[in-house]
């Protein structure tokens, strides 16, 4: 794989030092393999000393006096060695451990030598590390490419670019299909999900009222929508309780009373915060002069609502900016409140008046009569980031859902299979249909409908960026070219299509020459595939390039499409801004920018995703390691990442736990992609479950060297993927169900287009 | 005198106690994190041969880093026994090896209990970092979260305007940036470092965000005077009395000293920040720090 690993060779009597070494590479970032912690009894040895010979970037050799007698060591040092000079395959460099002769070929790979003192193992730690960093190839053209002084005109990824930018909003944003917009636009409260990177921060500021105005199609006058936006980042918002009780966790549940006050306190503040998005937005919008009521209004709006909030104030708001100020009495008196009574426990009692949900309609309707211009409006309240409450403060804006229309509706971003929580505060429960619409921001490439519907969005948004850059380009086809030349050798390639038909070169070329056609068109992809990766230590990329591939490797989600492109204009033109109307990048790019942003992402788990990143990587990894050894290994069924779960209602068992957190935690970040079994036929006992499916998204293809096609099924059982998910069983785990994966003839072929025929 | 301090896996843990002199306390109450670490145990041990030194006996206070509110909880009124049984005294608090997140929570508790005047605020340097642009001194992400006492007066509708101070652990920096997608980024970069040597090292370490966010946004901050710290949030942020136009985060990894000073301003503001911290997977223990370095006095800002 792309992700190599250090592979460390000693002799069985070097195993502390070797543990040691492998725990410090680790920490310093590097994936790091050594036999002494991976192999179990009963593991397959040589399968384990050659993939990970074949699969390192550098062989770390612990050469000591035990070495010479070691005859599993002696047999890594040759492989290592031979696959090094002959294969082109992952450095070769020897640490001594004491003074024992080295043996001529391995002279010259001498990095050093490590002796007891701490001085030495620091030395040697860093100097490893130094090597090998510069020896890896760089990933670092991401950081360059996302800079935010850079001239890129693909470099505006994410949402905060426009959360103050209106303008450029409005020129950049493209309308999704009317299907999504239906339920963006409609009166009944919605949840947009999506994972990380679907737009759904994009999609509820479209909805906010400087942006929604700034459109160059809002007319005056009729004024559709006001929507608020409100961020709930984390450390802003509702704070009570935290660290205390923070998910509610059943075996330390607070009291009703504490439970009252959490919910009481929470409500209260999010109340504030929304009264406050709201006269922010109306100030914003009167500033800009997109709003024409001006600032007469202002002096009425602001004592009215200070009526309506504070009616025992003497001192009466008469600008927005004093009411704001009053709030944040309001807030400041809640943090107060919160840190005496529940951080310290002290026996505070009421912070401050109190707000429910009659306030906020009241609220409403007050800018509804005082702004002319806003009297039929639809109030839209837009809560970004869901999923960083506590479910109990969930409840709370669940209770808006539930009681919000018909004064006012609510959108809501959350991250796909995070906490549902379908409580309210009331007693009652908020339902899909009935009270809410759920939309879902991932596209599915395997349903046509979809497809159409994202190529089409794509499509805008590009043409969108290169309008408002100036660039002449008028299709993405002139803007991503493909390029039809053969990507392996013919020969190769159809050696593999005959392996593949299991036949030999004679009865292959027996076959008529339609039959031939036919068995070239179904296995085209797999032979390529096989081609490039097959030939073991040596490593050609698989290449990408055209609309329509860098569309399909994007799996639907836009942020990856996004990421390409920028990268492929950084790698094109560098940091400056286009310096002609006509910009082109080659396939070549196009190719190394997929695979650069393909393996930044598997990258950057350990560090993006909380407690379990770091595992999650390895997860899949391990996936993507098995899955490429079908794709190489199995005669019939080689585009086999559709991974299917056999038996998902044995997730809920509690020995499961480990395996259905990582591949649940794998949904919310997006490195899965699910379908869940046959809706028609959901289960009606555990002896008769349907699968689920955890496709692994395609961006995700090139670093694993996958297919990113889902052809085949990979059918598991719960039982033979948990181990995986088990530090100290993952070895032996991954060697099985190499073994069995490849045994399997299991599945129907998903009948899909080719890349290219997406469309 | 009350000494407040912490035991640690880094050697300057014991570095005011071996250095007090004179000085004699009358009570050391020693704060001890439950994760398992050797290092600091053996260090724990020599923190109280020293304490005993002064023929007292110190009082630990176990602590759980990832449950802080509720170690609070569990010990506030033993700490508050302590001071209050030494009425008038001074109290000393060594904030060389706490945890930020445990430093701002105690920092906070003894301001609210009206005893921020009474503090004198030391701090011991390490002799040197086993850091190098290649070994970072923590691996991972563990969790983002809003430091317990921290949240901000928002207004959620805000852009978020998040202020970095930067130390030697680049994932967590760039994790946090990515989290919390501001429409505006402060770096704060250490400078002068505590010794010379140590330039440069915080941008090698967060070089990747750095190259993100450009170099226009750095500020380079004083590692050691926690009023320079809150001198440049003051300049960033505006008037402490006024309310801002963005929603202020604040995540300090940088030194301990800019972390007084980011309590120092937060204490000010009538529109305070939010303070969130990253805590790393792992520690890279092996590669810390060692030695005892040169002993400041801080002033509060």
């Amino acid at each position: 794989m792309s992700i190599k690993h250090i592979f460390i060779s000693h002799a069985s009597e070097d195993s502390t030092i070797a543990i040691q070494l492998t725990e410090d590479l680790r920490n310093s970032g590097h994936e790091t393999k050594v036999d002494a912690k991976e192999l179990k009894l009963g593991s397959d040895l040589i399968r384990f000393i050659n993939d990970s010979i074949v699969n390192a970037h550098t062989v770390i050799i612990l050469y000591s006096k035990h070495t010479p007698a070691a005859s599993w060591q002696s047999l890594e040092i040759n492989s290592a060695v031979w696959n090094e000079v002959a294969q082109g395959g992952g450095t070769c460099i020897v640490v001594r451990l004491d003074d024992t002769d080295i043996p001529p070929i391995l002279g010259p790979k001498v990095y050093g030598k490590l002796d007891s003192t701490q001085d030495s193992h620091t030395k040697l730690i860093e100097g490893l590390c130094k090597f090998i960093s510069s020896s890896q190839s760089a990933s670092a053209v991401i950081p360059e490419a996302f800079k935010a002084t850079s001239g890129n005109p693909f470099r505006r990824l994410r949402a905060e670019y426009f959360e103050d930018r209106p303008d450029l909003h409005a020129i950049t944003f493209a309308l999704p299909d009317a299907s999504m917009l239906g339920a963006l636009e409609d009166m009944k409260p919605c949840f947009l999900e999506g994972s990380r990177g679907t737009g759904k921060s994009m999609m509820l500021l479209s909805l906010r009222a400087r942006n929604y105005l700034s459109r160059p199609s809002t007319k005056i006058g009729t004024i559709k929508f006001f929507g608020t936006y409100n961020k709930l980042s984390r450390g802003a918002i509702c704070n009570a309780g935290i660290q205390k009780y923070p998910n509610c966790d059943t075996t330390q549940l607070p009291n009703d009373t504490e439970m009252a006050q959490f919910n009481d306190i929470a409500a209260q503040e999010i109340i504030v915060c929304i009264i406050e998005s709201i006269i922010s937005e109306i100030d914003y919008c009167i500033t800009q002069n997109l709003l024409k009521c001006g600032r007469q209004v202002e002096e009425n709006l602001s004592s009215n609502i200070d009526n309506m909030l504070f009616p025992r104030d003497t001192k009466k708001a008469s600008t927005f900016y004093s009411l704001l100020e009053k709030m944040m009495d309001i807030h400041r008196n809640i943090a107060e409140f919160i840190r005496r009574k529940f951080i310290y426990n002290e026996g505070f009692t009421v912070p401050t008046a109190t707000f429910d949900i009659e306030i906020l309609k009241r609220v409403f309707r007050v800018v509804k009569n005082l702004i002319p211009e806003l009297k039929d409006s639809m109030y839209v309240v837009l809560l970004d980031e869901y999923e960083n409450l506590f479910p109990y403060q969930q409840q709370i804006v669940n209770n808006f859902v539930k009681l919000g229309p018909p004064d006012f509706t609510v959108k809501i971003a959350k991250k796909i299979g995070g906490t549902e929580v379908s409580a309210t505060t009331t007693g009652q429960e908020i339902q899909e249909i009935h009270d809410y619409n759920r939309l879902s921001l991932v596209y599915d490439l395997e349903d046509a409908t979809h497809r159409k519907s994202y190529l089409e969005y794509l499509r805008k948004i590009t043409m969108n960026i290169l309008k408002s850059e100036s660039l002449s380009i008028k299709n993405v086809n002139d803007l991503l070219p493909i390029d039809e030349s053969n990507e392996v050798g013919q020969t190769d390639f159809i050696n593999e299509v005959v392996n593949l038909c299991k036949m030999t070169h004679s009865e292959f070329q027996a076959l008529s020459t339609e039959k031939r056609n036919e068995k070239i068109q179904y296995y085209q992809e797999a032979a390529i595939y096989r081609a490039l990766y097959k030939p073991r230590g040596t490593h050609k990329e698989k290449r990408f390039a055209g609309f329509n591939q860098l569309a399909f490797i994007s799996s639907g989600v836009v942020r990856y499409f996004q990421e390409i492109l920028c990268i492929a204009y950084h790698l094109t033109y560098g940091a400056s801004a286009p310096k002609s109307s006509d910009i082109i990048f080659s396939s070549e790019n196009q190719s190394k920018s997929v695979h650069l942003v393909s393996q930044h992402n598997l990258t950057t788990l350990s560090r993006n995703v909380e407690t379990y990143g770091e595992a999650l990587k390895y997860f899949l990894l391990d996936i993507g390691d098995c899955l490429r050894h079908k794709l190489l290994q199995h005669t019939s069924e080689p585009e086999a990442a559709r991974l299917t779960i056999s038996d998902p209602v044995y997730l809920d068992n509690k020995e499961m736990e480990p395996l259905k957190r990582l591949l649940f935690l794998g949904i919310r970040e997006g490195i899965f992609q699910t379908k869940e079994g046959l809706p028609a036929f959901k289960p009606k006992h555990r002896s008769d479950p349907q699968p689920i499916e955890f496709n692994i998204c395609r961006i995700y293809a090139p670093v694993l060297e996958i297919s990113p096609r889902l052809r085949w099924r990979t059918k598991i059982q719960c039982s033979n993927l948990l181990g995986l998910a088990i530090p100290e069983k993952r070895g032996k785990t991954l060697q099985q169900l190499k073994n069995d994966i490849v045994r399997s003839t299991s599945s129907e072929v998903q009948q899909l287009p080719h890349m290219d025929e997406a469309t | 005198m009350i000494l407040l301090t912490c035991s640690s896996h880094e050697d300057r843990c014991f570095g005011i106690l071996k250095n007090l002199g004179k000085k004699k306390p009358t009570d050391v109450v020693i704060f001890h994190y439950n994760d398992k670490n050797v290092k600091r145990e053996n260090n724990h041990k020599k923190m109280e041969e020293y304490v005993n030194q002064y023929r007292i006996k110190p009082t630990n206070i176990p602590f759980a880093e990832s449950d802080a509110v509720i170690s609070l909880h569990e010990n506030m009124d033993k700490i508050q026994k302590i001071i209050d049984a030494n009425n008038s005294k001074q109290i000393v608090f060594d904030i060389s090896v706490f945890t930020k997140r445990h430093l701002l929570i105690m920092l906070r508790w003894l301001d609210d209990k009206k005893l921020w005047e009474k503090l004198t605020v030391v701090y011991c340097e390490p002799e040197d970092y086993d850091v190098s642009q290649f070994i970072p001194l923590s691996f991972g992400l563990s969790c983002i979260q809003q430091i317990p006492g921290y949240s901000a007066c928002p207004d959620l509708s805000r852009p978020v305007h998040l202020v970095l101070f930067l130390g030697y652990e680049g994932d967590r920096s760039l994790a946090v940036y990515e989290d919390i997608q501001p429409m505006q980024t402060t770096i704060i970069i250490p400078y002068p470092p505590y010794k010379p040597s140590w330039e440069g090292r915080t941008e090698t370490f967060n070089a990747p965000l750095l190259k993100i966010i450009g170099n226009e946004t750095i500020n380079k901050v004083d590692a050691i005077d926690p009023d320079k710290s809150s001198d440049i949030l003051k300049k960033i942020f505006g008037n402490t009395s006024k309310h801002g136009t963005h929603a202020k985060i604040i995540c300090p990894l940088g030194t301990k000293p800019q972390t007084l000073g980011i309590y120092g301003y937060t204490r000010q503001c009538i529109d305070p920040p939010a303070i969130i911290y990253a805590s790393p997977l792992r520690h890279n223990h092996n590669f810390y720090s060692h030695g005892i370095g040169k002993i400041w006095i801080l002033k509060q800002p």
